[in-house]
């Protein structure tokens, strides 16, 4: 069903995103979330998508990681963790799991088999078909700087 | 799409992105940013009006059909409205032309919002809409704005998520994203209606369904009452749009399996919204759950998704809903402004202080209520007549249930207004062209009076719809 | 290739991914601890996508693209809110804050 390889992923994948939510120290649980992107860009160059995973690694590895570290710096380490275990969102969770695998298996989805795309035919298709949403991201990102610049100084002018 | 459309949407969102620039290099007031942005508002709504004629281009992603162009034209002009008030309200404050640029996008995206015709571009738009939303909330800058912004951040982040993990699982089972290749390859599947299951709890958030609602009421709250006005109207109402494409054009075959839970879950949020609204002080806080209680209303008509009568329930009341509701909003935001006027008891004698602006302010409350002639009523009889000709009395008789209570608040508020002693001395902000900020609030009621009685033009958009999705 | 293995085991993945990050945005340890959770069932999504893509065609791959992008876009503005917050509050546990009513 799968390969040793793909479990010993399996595994790392799901512990390091454990360990991500629950680790006490802020710092381990920030490397373990950059540990758990990096194995999913790992994924990503198995299935022989290297341009997906070099942009996975790029983004997400790099960009999003250091601004939670940042983050992280600003808001320093004394976290002590709320007691209890959270109930309801383990029952959630389960259910999710265990509906979802019950149901993929029930269900007519079937392995077909895995094709490589050429970087070549990747890019004619982005650009032939895709190449609107640039804009409009642009957009999203123009009006997130505005709205942070607003936002900036009216945190510097309040103090 | 169309082209017009295509350049509409561009014309607004450049506007928007390039206002804080003049205002940087000229210095501008607050009437000359509200001049430039309504020339932009101008152009778009020329160019979304003529947009029947012309060239068609993007059409995988993106759709320009009779619904489009009405509810892509009201859309606009409710959000001019909401930008003239917004300007008149904040005159003092420096960084007005950043909110008038953010909600010039998160506009511009409500329109590509409706007219999406494929997930990517569904996804693509609802991002859109939503992101520059998500630091407005924060624009006045105070502890409640701050609680109201993690709360929503983290109910939209979550929604985009599963609304991202069920456009996965569709394109699993089919191979592609554009809704007409998936409404001839889906059938029933167990797989299929687990997405349909995540997709529909993505768009609950934004529409603020029962099980999903707990974020609104708080967020509508807590931050300045302009930019609820934005988030409860406009987008709400666009994603009913989105929703209702995805229903009907992409998953017809396995949403009609789920019609039951679909009934429920609107009968369940029209009577928290209207049951809650009950016991609340704060204007503003039964404004916000009587957003949540239309929601339930709308949802009526998606649980009568088996007949025709429904799209035009949807559209009728998306159509009033986008006037009403965010003129009800604005109007408490310009008695916030000018009298400080925050619970009821604030609201006593505003009646005979104010005659024109509380008239108004009554006209948008029965419109809510459901009160002929306004579009509020005709909307409900559309909507409870479709659960009624679905075979879902039980339903219809809720909602009139629920109607009939929610008369009760909106009448308190009126009641609050006429026939009270007042009890605030004197206004806070009382400036001398106060009279200019009826003018957008009028155009609002008469274009729900208007909708209200000539019915013709939500009809026609909507049969020719209807005929489109295969009834 | 190296990873080739079943549709489903790789739909177990992506939906455990999705549990552990549905756990972490219920149980609210701390708003940082939301924002990852929030990252992983965005990540479980395009490893969906991915997985799709690679039996079917090309535009899954360019989907997950654009929703990396997006998704990198939210985590850097839920970072900005949470540090308003923190700047404001002084502590980043809900359940600690007193009006804070989810």
């Amino acid at each position: 069903m799968g390969n040793v390889y793909f479990w010993i992923i399996y595994a790392v994948v799901i512990g390091s995103a454990i360990i991500a939510l629950e680790a006490t120290s802020l710092l381990w649980a920030a490397v373990s979330f950059v540990v758990l992107l990096s194995e999913i860009a790992l994924v990503y160059f198995g299935l022989n998508m290297p341009v997906l995973g070099g942009v996975q690694l790029a983004i997400y590895a790099g960009g999003v990681t250091i601004l939670v570290l940042f983050a992280i710096m600003m808001i320093g380490e004394s976290y002590k963790k709320p007691e209890g275990k959270a109930v309801k969102a383990i029952v959630l969770s389960l259910l999710l799991l265990i509906l979802g695998t019950f149901f993929s298996f029930l269900s007519a989805i079937d392995t077909l088999p895995f094709k490589t795309f050429s970087t070549e035919v990747l890019g004619t298709v982005f650009v032939e078909k895709y190449s609107f949403f640039t804009i409009v991201l642009g957009f999203i990102v123009s009006a997130l700087l505005y709205m942070a610049n607003a936002i900036i100084t009216k945190k510097r002018e309040a103090k | 799409m169309n082209i017009n459309y295509l350049a509409a949407t561009m014309v607004l969102a450049l506007t928007g992105a390039f206002l804080p620039v003049i205002n940087r290099l000229f210095r501008i007031s607050g009437i000359q940013g509200a001049l430039i942005s309504s020339i932009g508002y101008v152009v778009s709504l020329f160019l979304v009006l003529i947009s029947d004629k012309g060239k068609h281009v993007l059409e995988v992603f993106y759709t320009t059909d009779p619904v489009s162009i009405l509810l892509g034209a009201l859309i606009l002009i409710a959000s001019w409205m909401v930008m003239l008030v917004i300007y008149w309200i904040t005159e003092k404050d420096k960084f007005v032309n950043e909110l008038i640029s953010a909600l010039m996008i998160s506009t511009a995206g409500a329109l590509l919002l409706i007219s999406a015709n494929n997930f990517v571009s569904l996804a693509i738009a609802m991002e859109l809409m939503t992101m520059p939303t998500y630091l407005m909330v924060l624009f006045a800058f105070d502890d409640k704005s701050f609680e109201a912004g993690v709360k929503y951040f983290f109910n939209g982040a979550l929604a985009v998520g599963f609304m991202l993990f069920g456009i996965s699982l569709l394109y699993g089972m089919t191979g592609s994203f554009e809704f007409s290749a998936l409404v001839k390859n889906l059938f029933i599947d167990p797989l299929v209606a687990l997405a349909a299951v995540f997709i529909f709890a993505g768009f609950g958030f934004k529409i603020t369904a029962f099980p999903f609602h707990f974020w609104g009421p708080d967020v509508y709250d807590g931050t300045c009452p302009g930019v609820a006005a934005l988030l409860t109207g406009i987008s709400k109402s666009a994603a009913f749009i989105g929703l209702m494409r995805v229903v009907y054009e992409a998953i017809p075959v396995i949403a009609g399996h789920f019609t039951l839970i679909l009934a429920i879950i609107a009968a369940l949020t029209m009577t928290v919204g209207n049951l809650l609204a009950l016991a609340q002080r704060r204007v503003s806080r039964i404004l916000a759950y009587s957003s949540v209680a239309h929601a339930g209303y709308t949802l009526v008509a998606f649980a009568a998704l088996s007949v025709p009568l429904s799209v035009t329930g949807i559209i009728y009341h998306s159509v009033a809903y986008v006037f009403m509701k965010t003129a009800a909003f604005l109007c408490f935001a310009v008695f916030l402004f000018v009298w400080g006027a925050r619970t009821m008891d604030d609201y006593k004698g505003l009646g005979r202080r104010e005659p024109l602006l509380a008239a108004l302010f009554l006209i948008f409350l029965l419109s809510l209520a459901g009160v002929p002639p306004m579009a509020g009523f005709i909307s409900k009889v559309f909507v409870f007549t479709a659960a009624v000709d679905a075979g879902m009395t039980w339903l219809a008789l809720v909602g009139l249930l629920n109607s009939a209570f929610s008369v009760a608040y909106y009448i308190w508020i009126a009641k609050q207004m006429y026939l009270e002693e007042p009890t605030l001395e004197k206004p806070i902000n009382d400036s001398p062209n106060k009279n200019w900020i009826l003018l957008p609030l009028a155009v609002m009621a008469i274009l729900l009076i208007v909708f209200g009685i000539w019915v013709n033009p939500v009809v026609d958009a909507s049969a020719v719809y209807a005929a489109k999705v295969g009834f | 290739m190296l990873l080739e293995a079943d549709v489903h085991a790789y739909l177990f993945l992506s939906f455990s991914l999705l549990a552990v990050g549905v756990y972490g945005l219920l149980s609210r340890r701390s708003v940082i601890r939301m924002l990852f959770a929030v990252e992983m069932i965005i990540n479980a999504a395009n490893l969906n996508l991915a997985i799709f893509s690679a039996q079917r065609n090309v535009d899954g791959e360019i989907f997950a693209f654009f929703t990396i992008g997006l998704a990198a876009l939210e985590a850097a503005v839920g970072l900005a809110i949470v540090i308003v917050f923190y700047k404001r509050f002084g502590e980043v546990i809900p359940s600690k804050i007193r009006n804070l009513r989810w």
